[in-house]
């Protein structure tokens, strides 16, 4: 896509960005009992036209960050610039200004849409928001956007409900291009769809970035997607980074364990290839946020696990052999040739393996 | 469970390949539609529109059988032994044990009723509306306040504070609707908190204010028109317990001025004569259960038509991650 | 020998806006040991098909057959119905909640069912066995663990307690429905192949139902596509993959991103799913099809044998187009294989030389039905731009 974009027109920077969510208890006087510590220390840079890839599974902190950095939530502790100024100390008339920059598409076509409301006026809400235009004028723009989207603009007066899943998710689309944005953050954008609708919806996205120079960032737990849409990806674990690098570098030699894991389990829709893949089975499931591990926080279920990885935590830098922005935080990196199928880790971990033989195809 | 899939395939109902059909079937045409359908809700509608006619005709009740409401005949109305009359040609349905006209007094008395019954739900509907909005928007604070101060209320001996107000305060329509209106309006509120409370999780919320609404906004914009369905149905449900609240005032003597004929006040002072002049008591007890359950009646047929099997499918809609 | 014989299956739900017809006559069988995928997006109808055998869909109106094992499972009493249900047929759901019930620890109810159906069994055999159960599809300290309620599960051990008191009884059939939908997917990975593992030790028929074709792909042998409450194609597993007949199967399979040729515009289906209350006439996925003829709006295709003729080994498959070095299938392994489409029988497989051939079948069959006025008729609304 847009590759050629300068390496360093940073459009989005988050540094060291903390977003934890306090646990209350209690009837009247509410005290916290514990914390989710959803975003952990996140630093990343979304460029100006590229398509930025979040990965993870459930608990990794990948909405919640996509939520602070359009301003939906106040971060904890950190710094998110927008075009250089810090977006965390915005007023409240700054936050409105800032909100027509930031868009953002939501995963769920049903809970995204107010179906009380008729569909020119949720795709019109945006301009009756920021008074920028009403009556006929809005109309017009409303029916262009349905438009633009692939959705018939006579269909104005009806309501999300007599619309499928697929042309909900355009709608959203619709009512996110509206103030001609910069920056749309996708949130699952296609996970709630068909198989045969996310094709529909993935290209219009594509389509439209490149009509109107968007910058994406986008998030999802379905690798193939991803892979599919962006020019670079970052890994997420437990609230932190895993790995970060071009989106081909990262498919052909991803150097965190996790990755890896991740790559091999992502679906093969063929037959062949899927009983040719190298899957690594990791053990046991995403542990809580709540009390996440120490050290690493991917020890206990890695298959390359040690001493230090339980003590220490890898920081995000540069692996010995790998590209200036290909980062990676693990103490002992995928190396080419490594066979993690095989690989047993050096200190005990709970398996999850089942205590039957191995069913071999 | 079982119609997990076929949710999926009421969503395109209606969307014709064609896309002839431009006009958006808005979910109240649609609950309308459902209702037309019901039979039952039907029969208690027009048994209720009868009813508003009956208690709007009053003055031309009177007008035909040639008496007032509040005047006694004795003459006519008791026999010898001073016993009411039953059911005659002058006294359609008999007459009372002074003497008054039982038909005229009811027919006056169905406008008390339905007045204070619907006055006072829409009172308690606009005040549990707006507490409820703004105590599950906004939370905090707010929100505990507001909530204790609802469970203050629905802990009270309704009936005794009542009889306190209106022996303080004299008993007339207007303060019984206030008072009906207090008691009844935390019921609603505490249930549009509710919705208000799973509303506010909803994406379409978050993405309103992703697009900069302010709370103002998202409550009138967003979270009103939905709250429309069960406000509604409630209300409906609200109605019946107000006429049957104000009877039992009026029956205690706390209700609107024993001047004013109400079904109430009439089934107090018919409770010593049932044995020897039934419809004394029959007519206004039988107008009131009427009244009462076409009310309740219809309110269910409402909370079918807008919340009917199909549509909650759909809002289940989310099928994976 | 067919363990599970479903024929002409019918699934109606009356609804306030109108019958749903989720199930259109559709028939299907497991053999033991193997296993039965079945694909399809929303409303295809595959998951009600399976929950009204094993009698989930109250309200329904149902016709067909279903045998299992000698019974019809359609004509059974509820409360024969119940003895069948968990013991002889297993059921693994895409949310453990709706088999574990929150409130009772996860080793009891596995305890409770093994009791009800075989009253003889003592609660501390039983409890051995609900401990044994859990061992083996891999939860850690099951002799601890038996007594934790599900709600001290993460979702994939959740997962794996469903699946071992879906197992407890040794049930010959198992049905999971979207067993692995709402799960991360490492977790996927892990349950999988628990499945595998556990279907090659007790020698279960598996009825796999999934909207991934990547799932299929890793685990059945014979795949069933359904779509608008019908059979669209039947076929062994590497001949659906490789030589599919059926647009729809077509465009399934060239929509997914996962395809080797990354970054390229993906190839989606236009147009809508249908409405099940309101069919498309003929074939119903006639108005997404991009070789729709004349007759797809009219007739209704029946289920027909594709590929016929069965070839000798090192030759290629009579009427085998040209264009493509496919990966070679063993007709006589693979079983039959079945579509319910009117282009020509032969026009299987996924390469340009097929598409252009199918292209061309359609347009000759429409140029022989005469006028073709009027083709965008139905074009469906919001398609790919």
């Amino acid at each position: 896509m847009t590759a050629e974009a300068a390496q360093d027109d940073v459009l989005v920077s988050v540094e060291g960005v903390v977003k934890y969510f306090p646990i209350k208890q209690g009837i009247v006087f509410k005290k916290e009992v514990a914390r989710v510590h959803a975003v952990d220390g996140v630093d990343l840079k979304v460029r100006r036209g590229e398509t930025l890839g979040i990965v993870g599974e459930s608990g990794c902190g990948k909405s919640t960050l996509a939520r602070c950095v359009t301003g939906l939530y106040p971060v904890t502790a950190g710094r998110i610039t927008y075009d250089g100024e810090d977006i965390t100390g915005f007023s409240r008339s700054r936050m409105k200004a800032f909100r027509r920059d930031v868009q953002m598409i939501f995963q769920d076509p049903y809970g995204s849409l107010n179906p009380r409301r008729r569909v020119g006026s949720i795709i019109g809400d945006p301009f009756a928001i920021h008074n920028i235009a009403d009556g006929a004028d809005r109309k017009k723009r409303v029916q262009e956007l349905m438009e633009l989207v692939g959705l018939n603009p006579e269909h104005y007066n009806r309501f999300p409900a007599e619309f499928s899943g697929g042309q909900r998710q355009r709608i959203g689309v619709a009512r996110a291009l509206a103030l001609k944005p910069k920056l749309i953050v996708c949130d699952e954008p296609v996970s709630a769809l068909d198989v045969s609708i996310q094709a529909q919806v993935i290209n219009l996205l594509k389509d439209l970035q490149d009509e109107l120079g968007l910058t994406y960032v986008f998030i999802a737990h379905d690798l193939s997607v991803v892979r599919h849409v962006s020019d670079r990806i970052a890994v997420m674990y437990l609230g932190k980074v895993a790995e970060l690098a071009d989106a081909p570098a990262l498919y052909e030699q991803p150097r965190h364990p996790y990755s890896a894991a991740l790559l091999s389990a992502a679906s093969i829709a063929d037959p062949d290839e899927a009983e040719r893949a190298e899957r690594i089975i990791l053990i046991g499931d995403v542990p809580s946020p709540i009390d996440p591990p120490s050290g690493c926080r991917f020890h206990p279920r890695c298959p390359k696990a040690q001493e230090r990885c339980v003590a220490e935590e890898p920081a995000l830098v540069v692996r010995d052999g790998d590209a200036a922005d290909h980062l990676t935080a693990c103490h002992f990196p995928v190396e080419p040739g490594d066979d993690l199928t095989r690989a047993h880790a050096g200190i005990s971990q709970e398996s999850t393996a089942p205590a039957l033989p191995e069913a071999t195809t | 469970m079982s119609l997990t899939e076929a949710q999926a395939e009421v969503v395109p109902a209606g969307v014709e390949p064609s896309g002839r059909q431009i006009q958006g079937r808005s979910p109240w045409r649609l609950a309308f539609a459902r209702l037309r359908r019901d039979r039952l809700a039907m029969v208690s509608l027009t048994v209720i529109v009868l009813m508003v006619l009956f208690a709007l005709s009053a003055p031309l009740w009177a007008h035909w059988t040639g008496h007032s409401f509040h005047k006694t005949y004795p003459k006519t109305g008791l026999d010898e032994s001073g016993q009411p009359a039953g059911p005659n040609g002058e006294f359609w349905l008999g007459a009372d044990s002074i003497g008054r006209d039982v038909l005229v007094r009811a027919v006056y008395g169905a406008r008390v009723s339905l007045m204070v019954g619907l006055a006072a739900t829409a009172l308690a509907t606009v005040f549990g509306v707006v507490t409820g909005v703004l105590s599950g928007f906004l939370g905090g604070w707010v929100d505990t306040v507001l909530a204790r101060f609802m469970d203050i209320v629905l802990s009270f001996p309704y009936v005794l504070i009542a009889i306190v107000i209106a022996t303080t305060f004299g008993a007339s329509v207007p303060m019984t609707i206030i008072v009906i209106a207090f008691f009844s309006f935390a019921a609603m509120a505490r249930v549009v908190r509710g919705q208000v409370l799973s509303l506010r999780e909803k994406e379409f919320i978050e993405a309103a204010r992703s697009l900069g609404a302010g709370s103002l906004r998202i409550m009138a914009v967003d979270v009103l028109p939905n709250l429309v369905a069960p406000v509604t149905v409630l209300a409906s449900l609200l109605v019946p317990q107000a006429i049957v609240f104000e009877s039992t005032l009026s029956f205690l003597g706390a209700g609107v001025d024993p001047s004013t004929p109400s079904w109430g006040s009439m089934l107090s002072e018919a409770q010593d004569y049932y044995r020897t002049a039934w419809w004394f008591l029959f007519v206004p007890a039988g107008l009131l259960l009427v009244t009462t359950f076409a009310f309740n009646i219809l309110g269910d047929g409402v909370r079918d038509a807008f919340d009917p099997r199909t549509e909650r499918l759909i809002h289940k809609g989310r099928r994976h991650k | 020998m067919k363990l599970l014989e479903v024929r002409d299956l019918r699934v109606a739900f009356p609804t306030a806006d109108g019958v749903v017809r989720a199930v259109r006559g559709v028939s299907f069988s497991v053999e033991a040991g193997r296993t039965l995928g079945i694909v399809g997006e929303s409303g295809s109808g595959k998951s009600v098909s399976t929950q009204t055998l094993m009698g989930l869909t109250p309200g329904a109106q149902v016709s067909g057959e279903a045998w299992f094992d000698g019974q019809d499972l359609l004509a059974m009493p509820e409360r024969q119905m119940r003895r069948v249900r968990g013991a002889q047929i297993g059921m693994i759901f895409q949310d453990p909640l709706s088999s574990l019930h929150p409130h009772y620890k996860v080793g009891w109810q596995i305890v409770e069912m093994i009791r009800e159906h075989e009253p003889d069994t003592g609660k501390a055999a039983a409890r051995k066995r609900a401990v044994e159960m859990l061992g083996l599809v891999g939860i850690p300290q099951p002799d601890r663990r038996v007594d934790d309620y599900p709600h001290q599960f993460s979702g994939g051990m959740r997962q794996r307690a469903m699946i071992a008191m879906a197992l407890a009884l040794h049930p010959k059939l198992i049905i999971a429905d979207e067993p692995t939908t709402a799960l991360d997917a490492t977790v996927q990975m892990q349950i999988l192949d628990l499945m595998r593992r556990l279907q090659r030790e007790f020698d279960t028929a598996l009825i796999m139902i999934t909207h991934d074709l990547g799932v299929i792909a890793d685990m059945a042998d014979d795949v069933l596509v359904m779509y608008g409450g019908r059979e669209a194609e039947v076929a062994g597993r590497r001949t659906l993959y490789y030589r599919p007949h059926h647009p729809y199967t077509v465009g399934l399979l060239e929509s997914v991103p996962s395809a080797p040729g990354v970054g390229g515009r993906l190839k989606p289906i236009p147009g809508q799913p249908p409405s099940l209350i309101n069919l498309p006439s003929g074939c119903v996925f006639h108005p997404r099809c991009e070789y729709v003829m004349e007759r797809c709006r009219v007739d209704e295709p029946p289920l027909r044998e594709v590929v016929a003729t069965e070839p000798a080994p090192g030759e290629e498959p009579a009427g085998a187009l040209p264009g493509g070095d496919l990966p070679r299938v063993d007709l006589r392994r693979d079983g039959t294989h079945r579509s319910a489409c009117w282009l020509p029988h032969t026009a299987v497989g996924l390469d340009a030389g097929v598409a252009a051939a199918r292209r061309a079948a359609s347009e000759a069959a429409d140029a022989g039905a005469g006028a073709a006025e009027d083709a965008d008729g139905a074009e469906p609304e919001g398609g790919e731009r």
